[in-house]
């Protein structure tokens, strides 16, 4: 379990959380810095110490007032803090949800968890602390997991809406395969083809290929 | 040379009047007059020396400078004096033609009409024009009142008749202006031997020898007595002449003496005529010398008179010459002026249209930057009460009830606890909403991704979102505030969607050609009246599109979907 704990956050009330889940641990040595600059002289000194922190919590944004500072966002602290001292594991605890920022953080800056602000989210920080303590898996909240996978969205190409195009000219699939060997168009394996249209049929709800070209034909996609 | 001393009685008596004149209107003069008078002065001066073609010149200059200040009587007194010049060496016709020039500045009769009408006299009877001589001198004698002065110009017209023989015209007229008693005036006496020469001569030519000789040797006394040099030539030649066919040894010593004079006095004419009689008296040995002289004189006289005359037409033309170009180079100058007034006309012009042309963009940008500023608090303001809005619509209500219902449920039972918690979750993820909704959209390179994402949060259990074709687009080549308007208008369309139409399947669709993007929006479900579309929500999106010159086309029936055109210029 983490030993010394620094907790980046501007926020007193959502601190509270924090606190509590960490006294839960049994953790006592844990410092909170309100402003990104601050957490990163923090650990800076702490490494100078020669007793360094082993976990930061951040949160991603701060909020702007009178005084100036050179680490405006988590995003960049959390990326400082990372090339400064690459073994310390690092929770992004924020209320934001745009998978590319989310997964940016995971790609770039190799983040141990992230943790969406929400209900659940003591539950989340707990099973986060949990888990990256023990091992060096990573943690993501559920409701933003899909950040994660490829492919999140449904998206259909050139490709796709040449298919449907011959499907409904009354094309069949093999006839389709034939002429996509002839033009060179790929993939224009069998396989691939059924693949294609499972996915095609799934993503507009059809429940067969008559279905799909009729629904595909009412949205005038082709 | 000199035809008569009566040229400078005249001569005098105008140089007289003119100085009194110009005394007079020294004080209004020009510098322009003072020059032409000092100019006349000068050719004065050299007349009286002789020197004629300065004096011509001179004349002429001061004539010409008089023109322009338009001083009529000094133009007529330049005009006499350059015909004097002219007759004294010759130039009769050159005379006439300047005589001619000063008629039109005659405005009454005067003492310089009279000199003109006896210039024109003298030269009419050189010329052999007698009838016209005597005209002439009829006209001047008009303007001589008293007898004194009447006396030259009857005796003119008698030496005319002598010459035409008309001697019976010519004696009365001599008689009746010889001069009674005692004469004690000298310029009196000299025309009084004057007029008895030209009487004796008539007597003679009338054959009355005895008359004749006693009234021309009288008059010779005289002018030698009075050293009258020229009057003597004139004497010396008559009796030569009287004396021709009845002794020719006196009528030799008279041409001789004639001839000496002469010469002294540079009077080639008389020279001539002496030298005629004594070649035409006597055959002895000096007669071919005399004839040779005569030749030879006759010879350069005839050349020094050609050359004055080309003198002074030359002297004449070269002036007008001068005249005309400077008229030129003053007409030049003037038009150089105006040409340099109106370059300064266009300068001044360039520059107020330079100025006001500054001025006007210096207007308009202050106009546009206005205007710019205004839009920009307008859509913040817009987006204020828009977000005012939501947060009154979306979140009042249910913070209100969650009020409510902490304070009528007791919180002790935990599926109360759970309510509230589920409650209270329910409005965080609407403030989520909200603040993503308003959040800054990055327009840089990961646009088309947040793109996707921003449709993909639509994605759920019931709703599936499809998109095609945002990689095809070269979003780089697309302008920012185009790009949000473009993020916000799809935003608005799927939150309509989720809100209205309960939709299973949604399709974006991207194109675009070297000028528009097209974006295809279509949905299955619930779709509308159409004649109901024309909400807020929608009339944002049509007031974004059509701030670029772009547009949006809804169409949609009940149970038929939804479906939104967009084409936006790139």
């Amino acid at each position: 379990m983490f030993k010394k704990v620094i907790i980046a956050e501007d926020f007193e009330e959502f601190n509270l959380a924090v606190k509590q889940t960490l006294s839960d641990f049994n953790i006592v040595n844990f410092q909170h810095a309100k402003y990104c600059d601050d957490a990163f002289l923090k650990i800076r000194k702490a490494i100078q110490d020669n007793e360094p922190y082993d976990l930061l919590i951040s949160d991603l944004s701060f909020k702007k007032d009178h005084r100036e500072v050179k680490i405006g966002s988590g995003d960049e602290l959390i990326q400082k803090v990372r090339e400064l001292q690459p073994d310390i594991k690092i929770i992004a605890y924020s209320v934001e949800d745009k998978n590319i920022r989310i997964k940016s953080l995971f790609d770039n800056s190799e983040i141990n968890a992230f943790v969406l602000k929400g209900r659940n989210s003591i539950e989340d920080l707990k099973k986060a602390i949990t888990l990256i303590s023990a091992s060096d898996q990573k943690f993501i909240s559920p409701e933003v997991a899909s950040a994660l996978q490829e492919k999140g969205n449904y998206e259909i190409d050139d490709v796709d809406i040449k298919i449907l195009k011959y499907l409904s000219a009354g094309t069949s699939q093999d006839e389709i395969i034939e002429i996509f060997k002839n033009s060179d168009i790929k993939p224009n394996s069998k396989s691939a083809m059924e693949k294609r249209l499972a996915k095609l049929k799934d993503f507009f709800k059809a429940n067969n290929t008559i279905h799909l070209v009729s629904i595909t034909k009412d949205m005038g996609i082709i | 040379m000199l035809r008569s001393p009566f040229f400078y009685l005249l001569f005098i008596a105008l140089f007289l009047s003119c100085q009194k004149e110009t005394n007079n209107l020294l004080s209004k003069r020009s510098p322009k007059s003072e020059e032409a008078i000092a100019i006349r002065d000068k050719a004065l001066l050299n007349f009286q020396n002789k020197d004629y073609n300065t004096a011509f010149y001179l004349f002429n200059k001061s004539k010409i400078t008089f023109e322009n200040s338009k001083d009529s009587s000094n133009i007529v007194y330049n005009l006499i004096k350059m015909a004097a010049i002219q007759q004294i060496n010759g130039d009769y016709y050159g005379s006439k033609e300047t005589l001619t020039e000063a008629l039109p500045y005659i405005k009454q009769k005067d003492i310089y009409s009279a000199a003109i009408n006896n210039y024109f006299g003298i030269a009419d009877k050189e010329l052999s024009i007698y009838n016209d001589a005597i005209y002439y001198y009829k006209e001047a004698l008009k303007e001589c009142k008293d007898p004194i002065s009447r006396k030259a110009p009857l005796n003119n017209i008698a030496v005319v008749y002598i010459l035409q023989h008309k001697y019976d015209q010519a004696i009365p007229i001599l008689e009746s202006i010889l001069f009674k008693g005692q004469i004690t005036n000298k310029d009196f006496l000299k025309t009084h031997a004057r007029i008895l020469d030209n009487l004796g001569f008539a007597y003679f030519k009338k054959g009355m020898p005895e008359k004749s000789l006693a009234l021309m040797e009288e008059s010779l006394q005289i002018r030698n007595e009075l050293n009258d040099l020229y009057g003597s030539i004139e004497s010396n030649l008559h009796l030569a002449e009287f004396y021709a066919s009845i002794n020719s040894q006196k009528s030799n010593q008279y041409a001789l003496t004639a001839y000496k004079t002469a010469t002294e006095s540079n009077s080639i004419d008389e020279r001539l005529k002496a030298l005629s009689y004594l070649i035409s008296n006597d055959s002895n040995l000096k007669n071919t010398n005399y004839a040779k002289k005569f030749v030879s004189l006759n010879d350069s006289i005839i050349k020094i008179r050609n050359n004055y005359k080309n003198k002074f037409a030359k002297i004449k033309y070269d002036s007008k010459k001068e005249k005309d170009e400077n008229q030129k180079l003053r007409l030049e100058k003037a038009e150089n002026l105006l040409q340099l007034q109106k370059a300064q006309y266009q300068k001044i012009f360039f520059i107020i249209g330079f100025v006001s042309l500054l001025l006007l963009l210096l207007y308009l940008r202050k106009y546009y930057q206005n205007r710019n500023r205004i839009e920009k608090l307008k859509t913040a303001y817009d987006t204020e009460t828009r977000i005012a809005k939501d947060i009154h619509d979306e979140l009042a209500n249910d913070v209100f009830n969650t009020i409510t219902y902490t304070q009528t449920q007791p919180l002790t039972n935990d599926y109360n606890k759970e309510n509230l918690l589920q409650k209270l979750d329910n409005i965080y993820l609407r403030v989520r909403g909200i603040s993503r909704e308003n959040n800054d959209i990055d327009t840089g390179l990961n646009y088309p991704n947040n793109l996707k994402e921003m449709l993909s949060t639509y994605n759920s259990g019931q709703t599936n979102v499809i998109i095609n074709g945002v990689d095809k687009v070269n979003w780089d080549s697309v302008e920012d505030l185009k790009k949000i308007a473009i993020q916000r208008v799809l935003h608005e369309l799927m939150v309509n969607m989720k809100k209205h139409s309960e939709a299973s399947v949604v399709s974006i669709t991207f194109n675009s050609n070297a000028n528009y993007l097209f974006i295809d929006y279509s949905d299955i479900g619930k779709g509308c009246e159409k004649s109901k579309i024309i909400k807020n929500g929608l009339q944002n999106m049509e007031n974004r599109i059509l701030a670029f010159k772009g547009t949006i086309t809804f169409d949609t029936e009940p149970n038929k979907g939804f479906k939104a055109k967009i084409t936006m210029p790139k």
